[in-house]
């Protein structure tokens, strides 16, 4: 792992260094903010980005995706994968964990995902450490950010008149390596200097280990009080940066045909509904039960890491006004 | 460029107006060849969706025609239909779409002639309109793949 | 209105009426008001009515089929109820309405940057902010929602018991214009509009699960048999989705703004469902949950209704099979 140190203007002038990726920033439009194609030249000095409305997943794990096309009576199974190359910058290191997460489903466990895999290897994810903290977010409590490298290529820090890159990729270490007046090898985060760092005064909230949130498992009560207001929207699990779950439907054209894969969400009645009728998760109780012990227990269980970020996405779209950080204190609460 | 000739579906009520087509055919008259009919039971099932989709599917005009009032097999299926499917019309309007693509009328079984009177109306506004590029799904890769592998 | 009346006058209905359960509001973390489910008289204590909410309570009703159930219900949610009720999803028996005055909703999206500040208080027209240690006061009237702006029944239609309180008066008409100056452009240019609109939308349904009258157990979007459209977010496919819903909710729709305030890409679904509702009070004379007892508009007919169907009008001497 390096760590680099270079002037600011050295830092933009180094990333037309990366020709062959097109550049995506977070960028506002209207009430939202986007990641868009953008050009290494346009980029703000301070490399300060806003959080963008939806998670960096989208790049990696968009919304819908052609699996791959087939004709009838001979179905073609070649995956159409992205051969796009991209430099994500601007990036939030929770989103950079969301990203771990993601990886952890599809690059750690067999079958591995081709699509994502792809996509992964040729996107470079350059995040920024966080000068402060956004009204809704938590990383602090969950141990992702807001200093973390998490599952990122590269975490900038500002050091005022310079920055700082830490980085375990070759291609970003390398390329930079000829801008940087400085240069040292490092085992992580906490050996580099950061700059000043957001504090934070409300205390952490309380997180259990996996076996413990487990053990809460048929406690209806809970479930039930957590669930009561939820209308069983996707908002929350589309913008998460953690939610993997999709679905998938042929759409045809005479003969021809094509796989698609679109998010699906566990909120939903339809995502356990089998064809008998049958309801494994009936009501909505059982649904967040699912949503929280996946994130908070199953998760961390199998690949060590939480399967939340703490951005505060779900917070800020919740039409239900349900607060993710209230639900860690309530389930934290309840006596086990 | 080549001659436009566009699809229109027709959705017409199994004891009225598809007995009215029936009648255009049986006695000669003439009318232009785009149309396909859909038989279906009443004005009334006609679920806006049906028009829906059909434009989605790459349809250019669409017609609902079913029983005068009055005169539906079912009492009141085209009294459901009329407010159902202008309140949808309007809809359409509002959004953009071309008026000319979605039409509704009344034919009864002896109006053979007026049939074909709609029908020629008819596909001339849609010809007017030109392809229907409004509401059709995006379908450019799977046409190209069809096309590869031909 | 002040809350200690509220709490007692809800509390005073949770006993007469012997309630399961209240719906209601209560204050979260942010300060904004959110959507709770009240199950006993104490619990009742943290009530609470203010424009920082947002749902349209009544969405929530045919969850609790069969239960005896409070809510709280300013003009827009009162008008819902009349039409749960007509519509047979929930009997008058069962359910126990305290009106409340309404000065109209906040709009969190146009809060712009102050989305995540705690919300404290409003009085007087006036609501105030709290960003680290400084306060913010902010004319309600530049964050209400559209639909609140243009609200003409701020008052319950509905109710077994009522707290006193001003409501807001003197529809902006605002929305009314927005729909008319889209009326004015060019076909084509107001089909870009929607089909920019339409490209906003990701398919989270949190507009359907927000609104009272979309109660359907299975909705069309969802159906695999026949599909009408695919799941992925493109313009055709969310414009089928948007306009069909919009359709199911033409003179249903009683524009409390529950939906767009749910919609976390903003889309512009108050100017359709504006429209739609226009369209069906102009050719019906139908304003939707006013009136128990009333069927919806589009479950009904007159013989005497409108009639633009080409061969229309032509009825005398026509007739066919008879
Ligand atoms: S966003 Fe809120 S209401 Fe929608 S599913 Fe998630 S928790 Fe439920
Ligand atoms: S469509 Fe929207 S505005 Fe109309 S009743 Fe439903 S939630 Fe309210
Ligand atoms: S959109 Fe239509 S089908 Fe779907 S829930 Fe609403 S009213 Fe029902
Ligand atoms: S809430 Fe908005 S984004 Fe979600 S489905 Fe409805 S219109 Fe689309």
């Amino acid at each position: 792992m390096l760590f680099l140190k270079l002037a600011r203007k050295k830092l933009l002038e180094a990333l037309k260094e990366f020709p062959e990726y097109s550049f995506y920033t977070p960028k506002k439009e209207g009430e939202r903010v986007l990641l868009k194609e953008t050009s290494p030249d346009g980029l703000p000095e301070d490399l300060r980005f806003e959080r963008s409305t939806a998670s960096a997943k989208e790049l990696l794990f968009p919304q819908a995706e052609t699996m791959f096309y087939f004709l009838r009576y001979k179905p073609s199974q070649k995956p159409v994968l992205d051969e796009g190359k991209r430099l994500i910058l601007g990036l939030r290191p929770c989103d950079a964990h969301g990203i771990q997460a993601l990886e952890a489903n599809f690059l750690k466990v067999e079958p591995i995902d081709p699509y994502f895999k792809r996509r992964r290897e040729n996107t470079l994810l350059v995040t920024v450490a966080c000068l402060e903290f956004e009204d809704n977010c938590f990383c602090d409590s969950l141990g992702s950010g807001p200093d973390r490298l998490n599952g990122a290529d590269a975490i900038i820090y500002d050091l005022n008149d310079a920055v700082g890159v830490l980085s375990n990729n070759e291609i970003i270490s390398q390329r930079l390596k000829d801008y940087a007046f400085q240069i040292q090898e490092v085992r992580g985060e906490d050996e580099v200097e950061k700059g000043s760092l957001p504090q934070r005064t409300v205390e952490p909230l309380p997180i259990l280990s996996p076996e413990e949130y487990l053990s809460l498992i048929l406690e209806e009560k809970l479930w039930d009080k957590i669930s009561s207001t939820c209308l069983g929207c996707a908002s929350c699990t589309y913008l998460c940066p953690t939610c993997y779950c999709f679905d998938i439907q042929d759409i045809n054209y005479g003969p021809a045909g094509k796989r698609i894969r679109t998010y699906d969400s566990c909120m939903f009645n339809l995502y356990t509904l089998e064809a008998s009728g049958h309801n494994p998760r009936p009501t909505l109780k059982e649904r967040w039960r699912q949503r929280f012990l996946h994130k908070f227990s199953y998760i961390p269980y199998l690949h060590g890491i939480l399967g939340c970020t703490g951005c505060g996405r779900c917070i800020e779209v919740c039409p239900a006004g349900i607060d993710m950080r209230e639900v860690i204190k309530d389930v934290a609460k309840f006596p086990r | 460029m080549e001659k436009f000739e566009p699809k229109i579906i027709a959705f017409l009520c199994n004891w009225c107006s598809y007995a009215g087509a029936d009648l255009a055919g049986v006695s000669r008259f003439q009318y232009p060849p785009h149309v396909r009919v859909i038989r279906v039971p009443c004005s009334g099932r006609v679920n806006p969706l049906f028009v829906l989709k059909a434009l989605y599917e790459g349809a250019d005009g669409v017609l609902v025609s079913g029983c005068h009032p009055g005169d539906c097999h079912y009492q009141s299926g085209n009294y459901y239909a009329r407010r159902r499917l202008e309140v949808f019309k309007k809809l359409l309007d509002f959004v953009g779409l071309n008026p000319a693509r979605f039409k509704m009328a009344w034919i009864s079984a002896s109006e053979g002639a007026q049939f074909a009177q709609l029908i020629r109306e008819f596909t001339a506004e849609v010809k007017e309109a030109g392809p229907n590029q409004e509401f059709v799904r995006e379908k450019a890769d799977l046409v190209r793949f069809l096309n590869e592998n031909r | 209105m002040r809350t200690d009346d509220l709490i007692l006058k809800c509390q005073e209905a949770f006993r007469e009426k012997e309630l399961d359960l209240f719906l209601g509001f209560e204050r979260s973390s942010s300060g904004f008001l959110k959507p709770a489910v009240f199950t006993s008289l104490e619990s009742l204590e943290k009530i609470s009515w203010d424009p920082s909410a947002s749902l349209n309570l009544a969405t929530f009703i045919p969850r609790f089929k069969g239960k005896k159930v409070g809510i709280i219900a300013p003009g827009c949610v009162s008008r819902s109820l009349v039409i749960l009720i007509n519509e047979g999803q929930v009997s008058r028996d069962r359910l126990t309405v305290v009106g409340v005055p309404c000065q109209g909703l906040i709009e969190r999206k146009k809060l712009g940057d102050l989305k995540g500040v705690r919300f404290l208080d409003s009085q007087n027209g006036k609501f105030t902010l709290q960003r680290g240690g400084q306060i913010v006061e902010l004319p309600l009237e530049d964050y209400l929602s559209e639909s609140c702006l243009d609200c003409d029944h701020s008052g319950p239609v509905l109710y077994d018991y009522l707290i006193e309180g001003s409501s807001r008066k003197n529809p902006s008409g605002n929305l009314e214009k927005r729909v008319k100056a889209l009326v004015e452009l060019s076909p084509g240019k107001r089909l870009l509009y929607f089909k920019k609109e339409a490209e906003k939308c990701i398919r989270c349904y949190a507009c359907r699960q927000a609104c009272p009258m979309c109660y359907c157990e299975s909705c069309f979007v969802e159906s695999s048999e026949p599909r009408w459209l695919t799941a992925v977010p493109e313009v055709a496919d969310n414009l089928i989705w948007l306009l069909t819903r919009v359709y199911h909710l033409a003179g249903r729709c009683v524009q409390c703004g529950s939906c767009a305030r749910a919609c976390p890409e903003g889309v512009d679904l108050m100017s359709l469902l504006a429209w739609a509702n226009q369209s069906v009070s102009e050719l019906f004379q139908y304003q939707p949950g006013l009136e128990i007892g009333e069927k919806p508009a589009l479950g009904e007919y007159r013989l005497e209704d409108p009639d633009f169907f080409w061969g229309g009008g032509l009825t005398e001497g026509k007739k066919c099979c008879s």
